[in-house]
């Protein structure tokens, strides 16, 4: 199997570059009459303008809107084009005889959490940087001020990221299983795609309130379905 | 074997038929997910906020003239026809029956269907979203024309998917059968490009030349550089033909569909050539 992992390397370095690009591409200022992406503020704005705004302003506008609906269907190509060549290949045959049904569905099952939890993290992750390289922590309040202001730590800021991130990654992994779920019980990617890309546009407003619970959930019942849908799979065959 | 038009159009249904019933077809669904979210939603935002409607053709033409849709309407087609010319066990039998020159005209029949039906369908899920908050007919909506000055909006929403380069120089009715003419004419290029890749047996290497070609034309018109008019992508929007105020043509519309005109005529006699003499086995690719 590592081959075929192996030669989904270059859909990963694609992923990742298009999740940070996602993440520019955010809407963010509105300066008079202009609105400027995340990327348009840094490459347009100067310094000084940019020193209003901070690491995680840019952080909660980068990661918000299509970031939602595209990151994940990203994040789940791989492991989804990886199961799909699988089936089709018949590769999974000779995996499954040698490891036994149960061991080869929970080994793809790690492979998605794997393979998800990498492209996102690693694309948030660039992107964090950037944000940090760009905008100041705290902002500019040196001609103003404002009664009751307190600056936000380094440990604040850091467990806002971390939360934020957490939450994405174990949405990414969500549907990723959810992906690579469908495409075991029908192998053709194109159509797999649209119809996770359509439900995750439809349930977009669900998944924005950033309630850790609601992937967990989704990732346990998938978690539980693919033994049964592995032994149903390999039943067809 | 001479022409018959009955196998023409007996190759052109088969086809069509299978690929209205490729599983393939929801990505139209999904290509409707941005449109909703860049074009539809806008307008139908900025009606109520005037408490005005819109014209029904109005999303319609914005969405023939949006630089990023303009961008995914051919990428998704593609995908969509890429498994056609169908290379499968039945198809040596009736071509031997049918004679090469029959059936490579029903591909290409075949092809203009695709082309209608998927202008149609997308052309008909923008109405039936727009429809409770429209009127039909031949004059530009007031939320088209003075949304931006009323409300005040400082990131212009309406004039970048309306622009007055449309709605000073011509009616909602000639600007919609422009605009669809041109798309028209657009994605039969891109079908015949791609059908001319497969007699070829270089599907992907025109397929990067296509999306390559669409890509920079994208990019050259969003920067309003005049070497667009290099790309065939950039005859297919009629937003840059004209001039924002004075009654003038930046580049004809007229001579953008004679253009599109004569790049499928060349590329169909170069497909017809070549399918009476290729080798049968290096046709399409494998099927998905």
């Amino acid at each position: 199997m590592k081959i075929l992992h192996r030669k989904k390397i270059f859909i990963y370095v694609i992923g990742i570059a298009a999740v940070v690009i996602i993440c520019l591409l955010e809407p963010f200022i509105l300066i008079g009459k202009e609105q400027y992406s995340v990327l348009g503020s840094i490459v347009r704005l100067s310094r000084e303008e940019r020193q209003h705004y901070t690491v995680i302003d840019a952080i909660r506008h980068g990661i918000s809107g299509w970031a939602y609906i595209l990151v994940p269907i990203i994040a789940s190509i791989p492991q989804a084009s990886c199961v799909n060549d699988k089936i089709t290949s018949r590769f999974c045959l000779f995996a499954e005889s040698r490891q036994g049904r149960m061991q080869y569905a929970f080994t793809d099952l790690l492979w998605n959490l794997i393979s998800s939890s990498i492209t996102s993290l690693i694309g948030f992750g660039i992107y964090a940087l950037i944000c940090d390289t760009f905008f100041p922590t705290n902002p500019d309040m040196s001609q103003i001020q404002i009664i009751g202001y307190e600056e936000i730590s380094f440990t604040s800021q850091f467990l806002y990221i971390t939360n934020k991130f957490l939450y994405m990654t174990l949405y990414c992994i969500a549907i990723s299983l959810v992906t690579s779920f469908l495409v075991m019980i029908y192998q053709n990617l194109y159509f797999d795609l649209s119809v996770i890309f359509i439900l995750n546009y439809m349930l977009r407003r669900l998944f924005m309130r950033d309630l850790i619970y609601i992937p967990l959930i989704i990732i346990g019942i998938t978690a539980l379905m693919y033994g049964p849908i592995e032994k149903l799979r390999s039943r067809r065959l | 074997m001479k022409i018959s038009m009955k196998n023409v159009f007996l190759v052109a249904i088969s086809e069509y038929r299978k690929w209205l019933l490729t599983p393939r077809i929801i990505m139209v669904l999904a290509m409707m997910v941005p449109i909703r979210e860049i074009v539809i939603l806008p307008i139908i935002r900025a009606s109520q906020y005037m408490n005005q409607p819109i014209n029904v053709l109005e999303p319609c033409i914005a969405t023939m003239n949006s630089n990023i849709i303009t961008l995914l309407v051919p990428l998704v087609f593609i995908v969509l026809i890429s498994s056609f010319p169908t290379v499968d066990g039945n198809m040596f039998f009736y071509i031997g029956r049918m004679g090469r020159s029959s059936w490579i005209i029903g591909e290409i029949m075949s092809d203009i269907m695709y082309n209608v039906t998927y202008v149609a369908i997308l052309t008909a899920m923008i109405l039936i979203q727009v429809a409770p908050y429209s009127f039909l007919a031949d004059g530009w909506s007031i939320v088209a024309t003075d949304y931006d000055r009323v409300s005040g909006n400082s990131t212009g929403t309406m004039s970048n998917l309306l622009a007055p380069n449309l709605f000073y120089q011509m009616a909602p009715y000639k600007a919609f059968a422009l605009s669809l003419v041109l798309l028209l004419l657009w994605l039969m290029v891109c079908t015949l490009f791609f059908q001319m890749g497969s007699v070829y047996g270089r599907k992907i290497l025109f397929f990067i030349i296509l999306v390559v070609q669409i890509a920079a034309g994208c990019a050259l018109s969003a920067l309003d550089n005049r070497l667009m008019w290099f790309f065939p992508v950039c005859h297919s929007f009629l937003k840059p033909h004209y001039q924002a105020y004075f009654r003038k043509y930046v580049f004809s519309p007229y001579l953008s569909v004679l253009i599109l005109a004569t790049i499928q005529g060349v590329l169909i006699i170069l497909i017809y050539r070549k399918a009476k003499t290729v080798n049968l086995d290096t046709i399409g690719g494998p099927q998905q």
